[in-house]
């Protein structure tokens, strides 16, 4: 087995109505996710439902760099590990993927919220993380 | 499904306050050398940085946490074979904000052995290079 399905969040509403017209809200729904045994890594976001005149939603992968030696410290990798997929307004399942470097991986979602309306989806997200070697 | 991950060094005070001013003056010390990596065919180099002071803004002073590829043998084990150019390196400068996480791959495929050193580089001014770093490597077979 050279594989594992993680449900990293199960169906829960994000709503980004309250942010600021202009700003970017940015919630970590997971983190300190163990990719030691995996270099490929896919994502699976299920819309269940969205409203998404306000702006757009991005389900991002970050490394995460977590040590017990400063724990308070959100250690973060500047730009996301591969490209985001769109989250459309309508039921759908995105996937998309790439290459995971590193020992953790944290999972944010952001809203960024570029008029007075709504901005809210509710969303399942599952990670598929598979490495090449069968051992 | 393999990998495992080795610390270079836990959180220490990178110090190159003392390299002299002048046109790209630099400081390399070996953090860790010998890593074997030939069980292991993905490799990635993780640095965190717990603070820094202030390089100075776009004067130059900069850190830089390099990989190189080592070429140790048995027939010559007097002479530390290394290659010259780093496979990955890792760069504190004033655009660094703690705390900081960087991931850089060494590569896929690379030989048996990995250096790491600290290099501290000052170009101009007085200001410290100093930094709070720990550093650990990534090591996958894919």
């Amino acid at each position: 087995m050279a594989g594992a399905l993680l449900t990293v969040v199960p169906k829960r509403v994000y709503d980004f109505g309250a942010t600021s017209v202009g700003s970017i809200a940015v919630i970590t729904a997971a983190e300190r996710i163990d990719v030691t045994g995996y270099v490929d890594c896919m994502l699976a976001v299920r819309v269940h439902a969205a409203t998404l005149s306000g702006g757009t939603i991005a389900v991002d992968i970050f490394g995460d760099g977590f040590t017990p030696e400063q724990p308070a410290l959100p250690f973060r990798t500047a730009l996301p590990l591969f490209t985001s997929g769109v989250i459309p307004a309508a039921v759908a399942l995105v996937t998309y993927g790439g290459t995971v470097h590193g020992q953790y991986i944290a999972l944010q979602i952001s809203g960024n919220r570029t008029s007075a309306s709504s901005l809210v989806a509710t969303l399942s997200i599952d990670l598929v993380l598979r490495s090449p070697d069968p051992s | 499904m393999a990998g495992t991950v080795v610390r270079v060094i836990p959180k220490r005070t990178l110090d190159f306050t003392a390299v002299s001013s002048g046109t790209s003056q630099a400081q390399e010390i070996v953090l860790a050398q010998g890593i074997d990596i030939s069980n292991w065919r993905e490799v990635s180099l993780m640095v965190r940085t717990h603070s820094v002071s202030n390089l100075g803004s776009g004067l130059g002073n900069k850190i830089e946490i390099n990989a190189y590829l080592e070429g140790r043998t048995s027939e010559d084990p007097g002479i530390l074979f290394a290659t010259v150019i780093p496979a990955a390196t890792v760069t504190i400068d004033f655009n660094t904000v703690a705390p900081s996480y960087t991931v850089s791959s060494v590569g896929s495929n690379i030989g048996a052995m990995l250096k790491i050193a600290a290099k501290g580089t000052r170009t101009l001014s007085a200001t410290n290079i100093r930094a709070d770093v720990s550093i650990d490597l990534s090591l996958k077979s894919a």
